[in-house]
């Protein structure tokens, strides 16, 4: 049914943002850890979102075919979360146990700031995510109500 | 939980369908003339029911999975539990119309 599509795409959106904030939470967490997964310090990591189809392309195609426009619908997915290769900080720290023979150590290339922004943006796009979710709902409801 | 309310929404429209031509071939051919074999509006009704069932027995199912810790997909819960509320409200629309429609027929003067 056409608003339980709204809604399913609305709740991939949902699990789409929620998914960053986990990214952006972990960026955040390990803005200072100067030993990441391979070798040098943590790197920033991103996710990269992407269009697809909503559920069975058959179905779909069926839908469209039946005046549905079912093809044309595309929810979100997170395709990918990738490391950030832009260069580590350096910072003058020589007690540090991971400095290098010129007293500096190579901190994550991760900017707290821009992180919190993001998370702000992540947070305003779960809301409207849910509020479209909410709306489809609302329609639903006023469709039952036709004729009471 | 999409095929489940899915199929349901298009046994409703068949149903209605149904209906229609039922309507159809009564004020047009006559009564007593039976036009099509097979599945009644019961028979409809009893699986529509089942589906909606379905429906609240997964939505019910999510949220013991929630409280107990076993999958942490708030938004998924709410979303089979809004759902499995809107199947059984169309049914329950469904069903008054229904009733409606006997009682008027049950009031009606011999």
């Amino acid at each position: 049914m056409s608003f339980f599509k709204a809604m399913d795409i609305s709740s991939s959106g949902l699990a789409a943002q929620r998914l960053r904030m986990n990214v952006l939470s972990a960026n955040l967490a390990n803005a200072q850890s100067t030993r990441g997964d391979d070798g040098g310090p943590y790197r920033r990591r991103d996710v990269v979102f992407s269009a697809v189809p909503t559920g069975n392309r058959f179905d779909d195609f069926l839908n469209d075919a039946a005046g549905g426009g079912g093809a044309q619908l595309r929810k979100v997915e997170v395709v990918n979360i990738h490391k950030d290769q832009k260069a580590p900080r350096r910072v003058f720290d020589p007690g540090n146990p991971d400095a290098d023979a010129n007293g500096y150590v190579e901190m994550p290339n991760i900017q707290v700031m821009t992180e919190m922004v993001n998370m702000i943006a992540a947070t305003r796009a779960f809301e409207a995510n849910a509020t479209a979710l909410n709306d489809a709902k609302q329609m639903a409801m006023k469709a039952l109500d036709i004729g009471r | 939980m999409t095929n489940i309310t899915g199929s349901f929404s298009q046994q409703i429209l068949n149903t209605l369908r149904d209906m229609q031509t039922e309507a159809r071939s009564l004020s047009g051919g006559g009564a007593g003339k039976e036009t099509k074999s097979g599945e009644s509006f019961a028979d409809h009704l009893h699986q529509s029911l089942n589906e909606v069932n379905a429906a609240n027995v997964k939505a019910d199912k999510m949220g013991m999975e929630l409280s107990t810790g076993k999958t942490g997909n708030i938004h998924e819960t709410m979303l089979a539990t809004t759902q499995a509320e809107l199947s059984f409200n169309l049914m329950v629309q469904i069903r008054n119309k229904a009733l409606e429609a006997y009682n008027d027929i049950m009031r009606m003067p011999v």
